[in-house]
């Protein structure tokens, strides 16, 4: 056998640009195998080992398959942005980006000016075809991005903090003033949820179909909006704060606080999962990556902190603007307060919403570039975003599913080795009173020799007593001990 | 500066004309797709759930038959046609489709015990307690076909009127014979009024009758004495026999694995056999709360189903102990007879209650053709609900069946029972002293079929110990280079393996002759004078052999048994029986012959008869492969030949050859031996 593959290496060689390839697909079909395949050869079971044996060759092979279609299936290529020469990618405007980029692509650059409603919040649905945008003194509106097209607007005449939709663009929910209100498209109130108070900012968990809120006095509520319980209702009990975002991978709600922490929380525990010191004053912002292993928080002390949530640490500081490698920059006009940004999904765009209305501006390479239609279809029809809302709901998870570790559901708990201690060991530990008196009165007997010993440990006199005098100072102080003794 | 954006034009990504249909868009990516994990449970929650709601197995009942249904037959030939008989001596033809009787068969005076269809499908062979065999021409299918409901009757092509009352018939799979069970098994032709041939072993009664899938001489019959029989036509003689502990209702042959069948007992269980291995079963079908009536196999070998007199209807797994599934009804009472349809889709079941019932093979099952998508559909939820099946959440819903009250009760009843039985027998074993022989705690060791097994099982004939044998074969393999040297060991009935064991037990011999030579005259004199046979045993072999070599005892105890009077050598035997038969529970194809000699004692396994017919004991015949049965007379002439020339080395082939081994019993142990 080894003959016959050396004759077929001799015969064909593989030529090292087909090599190359091969590796890229290697690191593809990587991507695609979720983790690594299980240790087969530490189980006795033959038998259960021949069966995961080919369900580990199933899964590689499926892995291939889908690096295969990636390959060859995939319609559009992502979005970049190269520096050439002297000139640097931060340097670059959105001016000269619209010059270069096709017809389609600088369309989504515009600036929409609403200077009297006062900043705008706004939310994208998960397939980035809609918008809604909320002023805050009560300007409501939702918008088609395909073709631009207003579907409705309309005023509350109230404060409106936040803006979410639900799991497809029917649906609404904004946090105003006294309450938050869900609403459907036509603009029309659908509900009003008391129970949350004055809310500051609102999340929606979509696989969950559950509506996240924090109000006024840190107050996390988590509502089902399929069946109206209200699941969860927990005091954070680190004051007021309108900074929370949902992991994508986990549905873990983050929130940061003025106290420069941030909490991870989930729906079924009254205490946060994870409680991280993040920065030395309030934390102003948090965003994580669509993979959900990295955080990125930005605190009032002007740092921006990049972290890796599988070992819970800084990645990279970027403090100031020193070892800041930005990648584009933008400028907007002195005054204006933006309110909110949020990257358009399976575009390559970014929405600010500020005082002065809001504007979309182009981030090459910012967002994913194929869409699945069986995930988020950007071209839904009705009748398909109609199936689509049955088999969600069919597919609704319950809040005991949301944890730090999603990939743990269906595993096996390792088997935790307690030692026990033998019978007899238990019975001398905790019996027998007179064994252990015994063993008391001995230990009581030899107490003054050993501590003799301990003190005439053959060092010289005055160690000890230098020793003795260190022991004597707190602490703190103890490192100034033999310096001053020095002098 | 390069740059790009995304952008996608709407004619690209949608359809173009509306009647084309919605253009799909795959990105396999695990980033798009959170918690796979979360949401495959869920969906696996939610098919078992669905499985729940739409599990309906019962499609409609046949009636028609005015008592008992006693028995089924599948027309291998025709999906839809099943023949019933019942009680009272009618005989139908039922359309499975349309649920409608489309032919009787009238004639026979008592009790249809009896139906079974050729391999072609065009004769059907009935018999009952009326003592006759009737042949009929089925009914060709236009007549099936046809619309008009009016029964048709038919003719007997032949009535066999026979001496005895018939219990159970069944056509071989390829050829013209058929078989019936009855007060004993009679083979019969097409064309010839009286049987062929007639095989007997004992005198009870046989109650059921199977021929094998796989090789059409071969046949398995259960008998009222509590025994499972297979005979072979090719031989005058049965081949094989177990005593079970109560009478087997039904036998199915594996129709994919045609050496392994399933035998529906009285005690509520079904039991897997392995034909090769009859010593123990391979499986144990636990379920039923009383006498499993009968078994049929699905045509893909890996389901059978089972009825009981508790009045349900159980799905097996081939290898499952507990059952897939149960159905009843309130009116359906004991079920008699059962079948598994030719499709394996369908269960067929007839019971008391006169009625034919058809049910679905998987309850939750969609009839009716499915399209691609639904089928996709259905295919994904199933493995989904495989992967998850261990959650607790699902395993629960998966597992749970309603039972009625009385089984249900039954079942805690006998669950109970054993749970007791079970602490009994633990107490029982923990105030027992540690030498005391009792069933070996916990499991048997599976029996394994690896080559070494063959090889031990081969020369434990011989009065080998297999401690002996495996250390022997071990090292030959060893000197002639792994397991390909088994081809070697294995050539001429294991000729170099027999030699190499001899070769050493003879060293050994000389060695511990060699060590103890004042002792043996002595106690050789001591063992003529307290043998019960030692005047006949003073041979130059017994002289050598000294009584503490662990294989010496098989040695001299055998010799003895050559030379003595017959008397003593049963008494020995016996004797060291029943000393091993306490750890030796296990009722194999000895215990038969020793019942049918009438000993009643249970052999050592040592005790395997040899292949020369002894006048009292019939010879066994291992199974219907071929053995080398021309080869051993010679050897064992050729042995029997040299025994007075030559010492030791043919002393053990003539022991192997021509008598039962046997272990150190208490007669062969002096007082005085250390």
């Amino acid at each position: 056998m080894g003959v016959k593959i050396a004759n077929d290496a001799l015969i064909n060689p593989v030529p090292a640009v087909e090599k190359g390839i091969s590796e890229e697909e290697d690191m593809n079909v990587m991507k695609y195998m979720r983790g690594e395949a299980a240790n087969l050869e530490v189980l006795q079971d033959k038998k259960l080992k021949g069966q995961l044996a080919v369900r580990e060759d199933l899964y590689g092979k499926s892995a291939k398959a889908a690096a295969k279609a990636e390959k060859w299936l995939m319609p559009s290529e992502g979005g970049y942005l190269e520096a050439e020469g002297i000139e640097r990618t931060w340097n670059i405007k959105q001016e000269a980006i619209a010059r270069e980029v096709d017809i389609l692509g600088s369309r989504n650059q515009y600036d929409i000016i609403l200077p009297d409603l006062g900043p705008y919040s706004l939310d994208f649905t998960p397939s980035g075809r809609y918008v809604t945008v909320a002023g805050r003194k009560g300007h409501m509106a939702i918008l088609d991005m395909k073709n631009m097209n207003l579907i409705k607007e309309f005023q509350v005449r109230e404060t409106v903090r936040d803006v979410v939709f639900l799991h497809n663009e029917m649906f609404f929910a904004a946090a105003q003033k006294k309450y938050t209100y869900i609403y459907d498209r036509n603009g029309t109130e659908l509900h009003c949820l008391k129970e949350h108070g004055s809310v500051l900012k609102l999340q929606f968990l979509n696989k969950h179909f559950l509506l996240a809120s924090i109000n006024k006095f840190g107050q996390l509520h988590y509502q089902d909006v399929t069946t109206g319980e209200m699941i969860g209702n927990f005091r954070t009990g680190l004051g007021r704060s309108d900074v929370m975002q949902v992991n994508p991978i986990n549905s873990v709600v983050a929130v940061g606080h003025s106290g420069g922490a941030v909490s991870m929380w989930k729906p079924t525990s009254s205490a946060p999962l994870v409680k991280m010191f993040c920065h030395h004053g309030p934390v102003t912002a948090l965003a994580f990556h669509s993979n959900g292993h990295l955080m990125a928080t930005a605190g009032m002390e002007r740092k921006i902190k990049l972290w890796d949530l599988r070992k819970f640490e800084v990645l990279r500081d970027l403090s100031g603007s020193q070892n800041y490698s930005r990648y584009m920059s933008h400028s907007i006009a002195k005054g204006y307060q933006i309110q909110k940004l949020a990257f358009r999904p399976y575009e390559d765009v970014l929405g600010i919403g500020h005082s002065m209305g809001w504007s979309s501006i182009l981030i090459p390479g910012s967002r994913e570039a194929n869409f699945d239609s069986w995930v988020a279809n950007p071209f839904e029809t009705s009748k398909q975003r109609k199936e689509r809302e049955v088999h969600s709901l069919l597919d609704k998870l319950p809040p005991e599913t949301i944890m730090l570790n999603p990939t743990k559901i269906g595993s096996v708990k390792p088997t935790r080795k307690k030692e026990r201690p033998a019978k007899q060991e238990i019975r001398g530990r905790i019996g027998s009173k007179v064994a252990k008196k015994k063993k008391e009165a001995v230990e009581k007997a030899k107490k003054p020799f050993l501590e003799q010993a301990a003190k005439g440990d053959g060092l010289s006199k005055k160690k000890r007593k230098n020793m003795e005098e260190e022991s004597h100072l707190p602490g703190s102080l103890q490192r100034f001990a033999r310096k001053r003794r020095a002098n | 500066m390069k740059v790009k954006v995304i952008s996608r034009s709407t004619e690209e990504f949608t359809r173009e004309r509306s009647q084309d249909l919605q253009r799909v868009f795959r990105n396999f990516d695990p980033n798009l797709r959170s918690q796979e994990k979360a949401v495959e449970y869920v969906r696996a929650l939610n098919a078992a759930k669905l499985d729940k709601i739409f599990a309906r197995p019962f499609i409609g009942a046949m009636d028609g038959h005015i008592d008992a249904v006693s028995c089924m037959a599948k027309n291998p030939s025709h999906l839809k046609g099943i023949f019933s008989g019942s009680m009272d001596g009618d005989i139908r033809l039922w359309d499975l489709a349309r649920r409608q009787t489309v032919c009787q068969f009238p004639g026979h005076q008592g009790a249809v015990r009896g139906l079974t269809v050729s391999t072609d499908g065009r004769v059907l062979v009935s018999c009952g307690t009326d003592s006759t065999v009737r042949l009929w021409n089925v009914p060709v299918s236009s007549i099936m076909e046809s619309d008009d409901s009016s029964d048709s009757s038919a003719k007997p092509l032949a009535v066999h009127v026979w001496k005895n009352a018939f219990w159970a018939v069944d056509h071989q799979w390829d050829g013209d014979l058929f078989a019936t069970a009855g007060a004993q098994v009679d083979i019969w032709d097409h064309n010839r009024s009286q049987p062929v041939n007639s095989f007997e072993w004992g005198k009870d009664t046989a109650i059921s009758v199977r021929f094998n899938p796989g090789e059409p001489n071969l046949l398995a019959t259960s008998a009222s004495d509590r025994s499972i029989t297979i005979y072979d036509l090719r031989l005058s003689s049965p081949a094989r026999k177990i005593i079970m502990r109560t009478k087997t209702n039904s036998i199915a042959w594996n129709p994919m694995e045609p050496m392994n069948f399933t035998a529906a007992n009285e005690d509520c269980n079904c039991y897997s056999y392995d034909t090769r291995k009859l010593d123990e079963a391979r499986c144990v079908h636990k379920d039923h709360v009383s006498a499993v009536m009968d078994i049929d196999y699905s045509p893909t070998g890996r389901e059978f189903v089972t009825g009981s007199y508790d009045r349900t209807v159980r799905i097996f797994q081939y290898n499952g102990g507990h059952s897939r599934e149960v159905y009843h009804t309130k009116r359906m009472q004991r079920v008699f007879c059962v079948k598994y349809s030719c499709d394996a889709s369908y269960v067929i079941s007839g019971s008391d209650d006169t009625n034919l019932r058809l049910w679905k093979a998987k309850a939750s099952e969609q009839l009716g053709v499915l399209l691609p998508r639904e089928r996709k559909k259905h295919e994904y939820l199933e493995a989904v609900k495989n992967r998850y099946k261990h959650l607790p959440e699902v395993k629960r819903i998966v597992r749970h069946r309603h039972l009625p009250k009385a089984i249900y009760k039954a079942a805690s009843l006998r669950r109970i029972m054993s749970e007791a039985e079970r602490k009994k027998e633990e107490r029982r074993r923990a105030h027992s002293a540690p030498e005391a022989s009792m069933a070996p705690r916990g499991r048997i060791r599976k029996r394994r079929l690896t080559r070494m097994d063959a090889a031990i099982d081969a020369m434990t004939p011989y009065g080998f110990s297999e401690d002996l044998t495996r250390k022997i074969a071990r090292e030959l393999l060893k000197e002639y280079g792994g397991d390909e040297a088994w081809f070697f060991i294995e050539q001429d009935t294991y000729e170099v393996l027999r030699e190499a064991l001899l070769r050493d037990v003879e060293e050994n011999d000389r060695e511990i002759s060699a060590q103890d030579e004042n002792h043996t005259k002595n106690e050789s004199k001591d063992e003529t004078a307290a043998g019960a046979c030692g005047a006949a045993t003073d041979s130059p072999q017994d002289a050598e052999i000294p009584d503490n070599a662990p294989i010496d005892a098989v040695g001299s105890s055998s010799v003895v048994h050559l030379t003595c009077a017959e008397g003593v050598s049963i008494s020995s035997g016996i004797d060291s029986a029943e000393e091993n038969g306490r750890d030796w529970k296990d009722i194999g194809l000895d215990q038969c012959d020793d019942l049918r000699t009438g000993k009643g004692s249970i052999p050592s396994p040592l005790m395997i008869p040899s292949p020369i017919p002894t006048p009292r004991r019939r010879g066994p015949c291992y199974g219907w492969l071929e053995s080398d049965e021309e080869n051993n007379p010679n050897d064992i002439i050729s042995f029997l030949v040299q025994v007075e020339s030559t010492p030791t080395v043919e002393n053990f082939s003539r022991v192997g050859t021509n008598s039962k081994a046997k272990r150190k019993s208490r007669w062969d142990v002096k007082p005085d031996d250390p």
